[in-house]
């Protein structure tokens, strides 16, 4: 036998079907979570040196922003992360049930099911769970408080239980910031529509108004509005997100007035009250439901017609399903450049490509990533034009000051200097990523890198002892650390090995230039390809060809045949220039390139003096990937639409 | 029949009396057969050979020895001693047994013998670690700035106090009490003379701005010292007089800047002036002698009689010399009740030390000028070739403080108020995250072995990725909390704009 306790009512068995019900969620679940992509997409730090929670214990919400800190260490494995999300997804049905039932006496399991379905759409993609556990919490909190108010026996125990619960609203507000204000709703709503006591219901909103500003006066937090939404979030995307988002935190509250509303709609009465029949015993919770279900016939809607009854339950059902269906597709929704990121971050720089072609986004963020992948695959000079480009060579580095203050910037920063051997804009980089995003293991990981590659074994020693201390991260780390006692330089590692030919060894002190930056990469080892490509694609970028001149001797010592872009940009110069730059012969040139190069100069010159729309639409089939496209328009054919490019190259998004 | 009726005593008895026996009989005992080992055994932290203070909470360690069963003998030249034992080599000792062993053993030697137990059963004992207990405590309140090792940006950060004679930490004020989105930076507390009735802290928040916060007999205000027309920059580096009335401050225009070999973070100035506010008038007050327009003052730092401002003062160079950026220790005199100043003397010249100088900090009893010297610039903590140095005012004689200076940044010292003890901030277990260690500074003007300070968890430090700084010693707890001092630095508007002199 299976027994657990509901909320505060009582002990009782746990239908086996339940139990069925979980195996099936987690079973469904477990191929439509992708533990890897959340734990990129939302890292939770653990703060691993100091004492349990302590530096949470400061401030309201903080026991909740630890809870959700180390719950969200079960990323780190699939398992772990699909049981996460199956018990967060069964206690928000639960949870949601519980109080609408309060509201209507028909059954609401159906209903209730929107509930975890919109939890599991949004924090299985777009927001973290930081920002559902405050909300589930105070949900939790009012269903024990609407089961208690049931149980009470009369009105004295009634009211003692809701004087219990305001006296424990202080330190409830201070473990679940805004979820209090959740308790508070629902009480409120519970005392005006089902136990009609509108003065408690004026004490919760009372209380709900003054607790959190009560308590952050004591505790004081300086802005006022975060004393009452902490942890409450709107996220700044699409418009399908944002009705998610408003329609996880109304659902319950607003579900709970609308079953009130259709049961009193419905002609349906509640069960009348055991504390208002004098005589009358009350009744278990099991009882109540029999009795609903003897009601049956008289329930929901009875007075209304058949058809219109069918109707609303199959929209009902239809709703469910679409957001079933919002689930299953959400998870294959590989659009976008935070996908392509954790493919990158994940080693897998081909479908990261693939799902930037994908995108059309030309912001500085898709094009980062497009250029790092590329580099990385080595296809940087073949293909570069074959995603989407402005005329900026901004997103080669992502230098522009407006990223600094963005988490996974500095991590990309870091990632990018690092591969070009520039270890201490690498090292810089990671450092301020700890202080925006604290210890991530990612983090922690890069900084001891950072500091093996530049010879301090000591200082990598203390992040990776950090990292040990992260649940489910222990085992790597304690193999890392037995990697720096056989050999603090790490030479055996693959990337220690890789990187470290490549670093600087001469000193520059002052704010350089994209191409400076490239430049000294590459004098500091003149076989750095991705410094080379990266200076070849700035000059492409910024349409240099006297850079790219000055580069273009070098070419032969790292390709055999020259790649597709260089070939353009050659073709190109020499259009300009009359003749190819030094050191480059016509051979360089495959035929297949001059022809092309001879046909959209004739197409060219049909529409050079036409509308620049219908100069793209002649060329863009054929020529939209090239470098010369690219040239005269300032664009490629891979990214939005001519009508929409203006917009978009202005607005890069933020990644965050 | 008869019920034998069991007394209740007896079965409590009988049910914890073998368990008594059972567990004094998985007691460990001292190994007296163990093998002497002729060397010291690897402790961390390291205290053996430091000169402790008696009040200090107890120094907890780990050993990192290969064994499973770990006996520590900690006993006092003056009696005393205390027995620990540990499965993992981490040693905890109790404070109730520490304390008094402490207190017995005041100026006296303590020896720490350690005998490891291996898996087979097998006991090594190693060569006893000594360390020497002082006759002076150090203060009992340490005030440090926590912070994780930023660059340019930086998220949660605070000031926190913790008492020296237990493991109790608190904060004084954290960046989230004045800006919920933590864009606020706090920086460079200062105390009269140790005591916190005179405090203050600089703020730079994009939401309040960028005040001095002033706290008197705890009751904290804020300033804008830009506000008196003398620079447009913030209140930076400052010194409380020890009048209690008067506070110098230096304004400078600091960026960071990265380097691309060897330690990547560094600081330029690219301009600095001193000034003295008045806390009661309300009043900013400056001299061309340390404003002056040709050079850059910073760092000041008033003598222990308040009658000389000790600064760091460097010429005017781009940024291009960077590496030729070198201060010169100075100070001038300065009557506080006139507001006079004298004439500006060399203390120490760049071109003598080869160095920059900067942090000058005058012993309590005005005998000893404690400071830092570094190879460019006057941002000591990201030098490591920072090392402290002291001066005897008597003689001026000068040298480097052997026992304490590391390979790595040792900088952001201060002066215990019996002078017999310096705390300052050291990166010498890496080279980036600073610790605070305390040495013992005897009356001959030698800096003894210092000690990191202790933590109850000996292994603290080791997966600890926040670094320490400007640790400053008090006597008493900071009169204000977190909550007040929000409230003070969010408050709408700061004192009037002060008033300028200059003379």
């Amino acid at each position: 036998m299976v027994v657990t306790r509901e909320a505060g009512v009582g002990w009782r068995r746990i239908s086996w079907r339940v139990l069925l019900a979980a195996a099936l969620l987690y079973g469904g679940l477990w191929p439509l979570i992708n533990a890897e992509y959340i734990a990129h997409w939302f890292p939770a730090p653990f703060l691993s040196g100091i004492a349990f929670y302590r530096p949470y214990s400061r401030f309201v919400g903080g026991p909740v922003q630890y809870a959700a800190s180390f719950v969200c260490q079960a990323y780190a494995a699939h398992w772990a992360a699909v049981l996460v999300f199956t018990l967060l997804a069964l206690a928000a049905w639960a949870i949601a049930r519980g109080i609408l039932r309060r509201f209507s006496p028909g059954s609401c399991d159906w209903p209730a099911a929107a509930f975890p379905l919109i939890v599991l759409i949004l924090a299985s993609r777009d927001i973290g769970v930081l920002f559902v556990l405050p909300m589930v919490a105070g949900l939790a909190a009012a269903w024990l408080y609407m089961a208690l108010s049931e149980r009470a026996r009369n009105g004295r125990a009634q009211t003692a239980v809701a004087g219990a619960f305001l006296v424990a609203s202080i330190p409830l507000y201070y473990l679940l910031a805004s979820g209090f204000l959740y308790l508070c709703a629902l009480c409120a709503l519970f005392e005006l529509l089902v136990r009609k006591r509108p003065a408690w219901c004026l004490i919760w909103l009372a209380f709900g108004a003054a607790v959190p500003y009560g308590v952050s006066w004591v505790l004081f937090e300086p802005d006022v509005v975060r004393r009452y939404f902490r942890w409450m979030m709107m996220p700044r995307r699409d418009a399908i997100t944002t009705a998610l988002v408003a329609a996880m935190y109304a659902c319950v509250p607003v579900g709970a007035v609308a079953a009130f509303l259709i049961s009193r709609l419905a002609g349906s009465r509640r069960p009348p009250d055991p504390e208002a029949v004098p005589g009358r015993t009350r009744q278990s919770p099991r009882g109540r439901r029999k009795q609903a279900s003897r009601t049956k016939a008289t329930r929901l809607g009875d007075r209304l017609a058949p058809l219109f009854r069918h109707a609303v339950r199959g929209a009902g059902f239809a709703a469910l399903a679409l957001l079933a269906l919002r689930l299953v597709v959400v998870h294959f929704d590989t659009s976008g450049w935070v996908y392509a990121d954790y493919l990158r971050e994940y080693g897998r720089p081909a479908e990261a490509l693939a799902s930037l072609a994908e995108a059309h986004d030309e912001g500085d963020p898709a094009r980062f990533l497009a250029f790092y992948a590329l580099a990385r695959t080595g296809r940087l000079p073949w293909e570069m034009f074959r995603y989407p480009q402005v005329a900026s060579s901004d997103a080669l580095l992502l230098r522009d000051a407006a990223w600094d203050r963005i988490s996974v910037i500095a991590d990309w920063r870091s990632d990018v200097y690092l591969e070009l051997g520039r270890i201490n804009d690498s090292q810089r980089w990671a450092h301020e990523a700890l202080a925006m995003e604290g210890e991530t293991p990612r983090v922690l990981e890069r900084m001891a890198l950072t500091y093996v590659l530049s010879g301090n074994a000591a200082a990598a020693r203390t992040f990776v002892c950090a990292l040990e201390k992260i649940p489910s991260q222990a085992t790597r780390a304690r193999q890392y650390l037995a990697a720096l006692d056989r050999d603090p330089g790490m030479r055996s590692d693959p990337l220690v090995a890789r990187i470290r030919p490549l670093m600087l060894q001469k000193e520059y002190v002052g704010d350089w230039g994209t191409e400076q930056v490239l430049q000294q990469a590459l004098d500091a080892n003149p076989s750095n390809r991705m410094a080379f490509e990266y200076l070849l694609a700035h000059y492409l970028l910024t349409s240099d060809l006297e850079g790219f001149a000055r580069l273009a001797p070098r070419l032969k010592e790292f390709y055999r045949e020259l790649p597709t872009h260089v070939q353009e940009a050659l073709v190109g110069f020499r259009n300009v220039n009359g003749s190819l730059p030094p050191g480059i012969d016509g051979s360089a040139i495959d035929s297949q390139t001059e022809s092309r190069f001879q046909s959209l100069i004739s197409i060219w010159g049909r529409y050079q003096n036409r509308p620049a729309e219908e100069a793209w639409k002649a060329l863009a089939p054929e020529f939209g990937a090239t470098y010369w496209f690219f040239y005269i328009f300032g664009r490629t054919v891979a990214g939005p639409p001519p009508e929409a490019g203006a917009e978009a190259s202005r607005g890069t998004g933020n990644p965050q | 029949m008869t019920s034998a009726r069991v007394s209740p005593c007896r079965s409590a008895a009988a049910l914890i009396l073998p368990l008594l026996v059972v567990l004094n009989a998985c007691q460990a005992r001292w190994p007296e057969d163990a093998q002497p080992v002729s060397r010291r055994p690897v402790l961390y932290p390291d205290y053996g050979d430091t000169v402790i203070a008696p009040n200090i909470a107890p120094l907890n360690f780990e050993i990192k020895e290969a064994g499973v069963r770990f006996f520590v003998r900690i006993a006092g030249e003056k009696g005393g001693s205390v027995d620990v034992t540990s499965r993992d080599g981490k040693i905890v000792m109790p404070a109730r047994a520490w304390k008094p062993l402490m207190a017995q053993n005041r100026g006296a030697a303590v020896s720490v013998t350690i005998t490891v137990q291996d898996e087979n059963g097998a006991s090594r004992r190693f060569d006893a670690v000594r360390f020497d207990v002082a006759q002076e405590d150090v203060d009992r309140y340490v005030v440090y700035r926590l912070l994780p090792p930023v660059d340019r940006f930086f998220g949660h950060m605070g000031i926190y106090q913790r008492d020296l004679e237990g493991f109790s930490e608190r904060p004084v004020v954290e960046n989230q009490n004045f800006s919920i989105r933590l864009d606020g930076c706090m920086n460079c507390h200062s105390f009269r003379r140790n005591r916190p009735d005179r405090m203050s802290l600089q703020i730079r928040s994009a939401s309040v701005g960028r005040p001095m916060v002033v706290i008197k007999d705890g009751v904290p205000q804020k300033v804008d010292t830009s506000a008196s027309g003398f620079s447009k920059s913030p209140a930076a580096y400052h010194a409380w007089h020890p009048d209690g009335r008067h506070i110098a401050y230096s304004v400078n225009r600091v960026s960071p800047l990265e380097h691309a070999a060897g330690e990547h973070r560094d600081v330029w100035d690219e301009d600095s002036d001193l000034a003295v506010y008045d806390t009661d008038a309300n009043q900013v007050s400056t001299t061309r002698d340390i404003a002056d327009p040709d050079r850059r003052e910073t760092w000041p730092s008033w003598s222990a009689d308040g009658r000389t401002l000790y600064f760091s003062s460097a010429p005017q160079l781009p940024m291009s010399e960077l590496y030729n950026v070198k201060y010169d220790l100075m100070r001038i005199a300065y009557d506080a009740a006139a507001g006079t100043w004298g004439a500006r003397e060399t203390v120490l010249s760049a071109a003598d030390s080869g160095m920059s100088a900067a942090q000058p900090k005058e012993s309590p009893d005005g005998r000893w000028l404690l400071f830092s010297l570094s190879h460019h610039g006057n941002f000591p903590i990201y030098q490591p070739t920072c090392d402290l140095y002291v001066i005897d005012l008597k003689s001026g004689t000068r040298q480097p403080l052997a026992a304490v200076n590391s390979r790595y940044s040792d900088s952001w010292h201060c002066w215990s108020s019996n002078g017999r003890w310096i705390a300052f901030s050291s990166k010498r277990e890496g080279g980036v995250l600073a610790r605070i260690y305390f040495s013992y500074f005897d009356r001959n003007g030698q800096a003894h072995k210092p000690f990191v300070m202790p933590q109850e968890d000996p292994s603290f430090y080791e997966s600890y990725t926040l670094t320490y700084n400007v640790p400053e010693l008090i006597i008493e707890p900071v009169p204000v909390g977190p909550s007040q001092l929000g409230r003070a630095i969010t408050a709408k508007a700061p004192l009037p704009a002060p008033s300028l002199v200059r003379k």
